[in-house]
């Protein structure tokens, strides 16, 4: 449990390092005429000293170990898939387009994430689609997109 | 008589038949987040500000308020049938509320907790009324300094309250200041955080964020464990509360409602604080302690008005000072920019349709509330039998193509699934998201009034500790800083507060 939260520190630790050189990359300016890095400094020295502050008392004690662990070997690898499959999802629309991709997905997640008939799943698929096609596409005009597949059979 | 003819022009606005349907539709989907746990109100919120783009802002504005305060209502339905809180201000309700289900009182349980809704709501609308223009003319008074130093209370107030660890949340606030930097800075024009993305130039998009911490993290976390809903079996009849339960629940319900109301003002303070607080004065006010937990309907009556009461007490810094005291209100916050008007002082005087219009929309959305939420009690009971795995798969698709239909950006989408990797990972490592949303909004609002007062001053210090409204603001985040440093010394030396699970 420990080890959780002094990982956890010290990645927050590094991002608020990162931020700070990009920041004072940017320009810090002075205290009476602040640059475009001022703000951001100030944040990322906070948060990295709120991270030392929050590794010094895990490392002695006086932080938040001894409960349960957060995180299960099972958990994180099916968030990783559920994650993955996300972002396949979104980059398959340009080639592929919405309706189709976001079929397949809703195929996926009705039936991979907890496996339910597949009529339901079938049925539970189409009628989402049809829902959100409804709702976005046709009653508040956003502009969904086609896919370069669909746009060259097309024309 | 100017108090009411303002409100006159406010009902006039409110009872236009578009803004009277998007009350509506914001009541009732609001009723429906509310009712069905796993999807709050800031998510919803955000999932539908995209929609309010085609419409005008006040009609936008009553929409999302609707939402909010509509989940207020909606959550004691299935705190009370199913002792699973809709949503987190209804927890309290769990505690009694089932308990008068399982002793066959669904019905009164109902009926109280809508009327103590519908009680409250108005009675925070009417306090909402009465102290928003006085307060809005004094923040008339408010320059550059005393707004930095006020955000900068809001943000430290809001860290202290809401989480279980002051470090942790104000981690989280440094976090937004940094997220709310990306993009162009527009005093110097230079590029800040992009990674070389044009997409980012404008910065992080306020609804893929609240859309990825708050809705997609949920549905992950939701993953984890199966939500089983198990409705108690009895029939929902008796819906009226009868003369013995209003005699039983006045005093509760007015204690909540008043509780309720000023908590809601404070920053942080919302309306899971003070439905708690109130159930806790409740239980110590009562004759009888020892039956809270039983099915008491004071302890149903209470955090019900108390949460109804705080959620239109939150308008109050909003409206008048621009300040948002919760999450929600850091999102219609952000909604009011996105549709060009910037809330403060003086929406009073240059918008006074929007600042009018939302108070009055208030008065009616309790009452379609009240509608909505007893003679519809059966429609909301076989919603709750909707299996989790079929509205999960729903829930993520509108997230995204919500986030999408903003500025028609996949970018905007992969940096909301991005975001909702994060709120799991901040959920189960308990950093709390709603100080890093508010920071996210205030963030550049602060860099923007500590820039122009230290112009105004022409590079001085002292123009923070010299005003006697900023130097107040500053001294109370310092003392709020300073008790938690203390708190912390305290649990060192093995002190009163127990260390931290």
């Amino acid at each position: 449990m420990k080890r959780v939260w002094v990982i956890t520190y010290l990645l927050w630790g590094a991002g608020a390092l990162a931020a700070a050189m990009e920041a004072g990359r940017l320009g810090f300016g002075s205290f009476g005429r602040p640059g475009p890095g001022f703000l951001p400094f100030i944040a990322a020295v906070g948060l990295g000293g709120l991270a030392l502050l929050g590794l010094v008392r895990t490392a002695t004690g006086r932080g938040e170990e001894g409960g349960k662990a957060p995180f299960r070997g099972t958990d994180l690898l099916r968030i990783g898939i559920v994650a993955a499959v996300l972002f396949l999802y979104v980059a398959g629309w340009e080639v592929f387009g919405f309706l189709p991709c976001t079929f397949v997905l809703l195929l996926f997640l009705f039936r991979c994430v907890e496996p339910l008939r597949w009529r339901t799943v079938f049925l539970g698929a189409l009628f989402t689609l049809a829902m959100t096609h409804i709702l976005f596409s046709v009653l508040l005009g956003a502009r969904l997109p086609v896919g370069r597949l669909w746009s060259s059979l097309l024309n | 008589m100017e108090l009411f003819a303002q409100l006159g022009t406010g009902f006039a606005v409110a009872l236009e038949p578009t803004n009277l349907f998007y009350c509506f539709l914001g009541c009732l989907i609001g009723t429906l987040v509310g009712v069905l746990p796993g999807l709050g109100p800031t998510a919803a919120m955000a999932l539908l500000l995209p929609a309010t783009f085609h419409v005008p802002p006040v009609t936008a504005i009553i929409m999302l308020a609707g939402i909010y305060y509509g989940a207020m209502y909606g959550g004691s339905t299935t705190s009370i049938l199913v002792n699973i809180p809709g949503e987190a201000a209804s927890v309290m309700t769990c505690l009694d509320g089932y308990q008068m289900a399982r002793q066959g009182k669904a019905g009164r349980a109902l009926g109280i907790s809508a009327f103590a809704s519908f009680i409250a709501g108005t009675l925070g609308v009417l306090g909402l009324t009465l102290m928003a223009p006085p307060l809005a003319t004094f923040a008339l008074k408010f320059g550059p300094p005393e707004y930095f130093s006020l955000m900068c209370m809001g943000m430290v107030v809001l860290s202290f309250l809401t989480g279980e660890s002051m470090i942790r949340s104000l981690m989280a606030a440094c976090f937004g200041i940094l997220l709310g930097t990306v993009g162009t800075d527009t005093v110097s024009g230079s590029v800040r955080f992009t990674f070389g993305l044009v997409d980012l130039m404008d910065g992080v998009g306020l609804v893929p964020l609240v859309m990825g911490l708050f809705g997609v993290s949920e549905v992950i976390l939701n993953l984890e464990s199966h939500i089983d809903r198990e409705i108690f079996k009895t029939k929902v009849k008796g819906l009226l509360p009868t003369v013995e339960d209003w005699i039983q629940a006045k005093w509760a319900l007015v204690r909540g409602s008043v509780i309720g109301f000023f908590l809601g003002i404070l920053p942080g303070g919302g309306a899971v604080l003070s439905s708690f607080v109130a159930y806790a004065v409740e239980k110590r006010f009562s004759r009888h302690p020892e039956r809270f937990g039983t099915g008491m309907i004071e302890g149903v009556a209470s955090p019900e008005a108390a949460n109804n009461s705080a959620a239109q007490a939150a308008f109050i810094p909003l409206l008048t000072l621009g300040l948002p005291a919760n999450v929600v209100m850091a999102l219609l916050l952000g909604a009011l920019i996105l549709h060009g008007v910037t809330p403060g002082p003086l929406l009073l005087t240059k918008n006074p349709e929007i600042f009018w219009g939302v108070i009055a929309s208030m008065y009616v959305g309790n009452v379609m509330l009240l509608i909505l939420n007893l003679p519809l009690i059966g429609l909301w009971v076989q919603l709750l039998k909707i299996p989790y795995p079929l509205l999960m798969p729903a829930i993520v698709l509108f997230c995204i193509v919500g986030s999408y239909s903003v500025a028609n950006s996949t970018t905007d989408v992969y940096l909301m699934i991005g975001f909702g990797v994060v709120g799991y990972l901040m959920k189960k490592l308990r950093f709390d998201a709603p100080p890093l949303v508010l920071a996210f909004v205030l963030g550049p609002l602060v860099e923007y009034y500590f820039k122009s007062a230290l112009m105004f001053s022409r590079g001085s210090f002292a123009v923070f500790v010299t005003r006697p409204i900023s130097l107040a603001c500053l001294l109370i985040t310092a003392a709020i800083l300073l008790a938690s440093v203390l708190s912390a010394f305290r649990r060192r030396s093995g002190g009163l507060i127990p260390k931290e699970p």
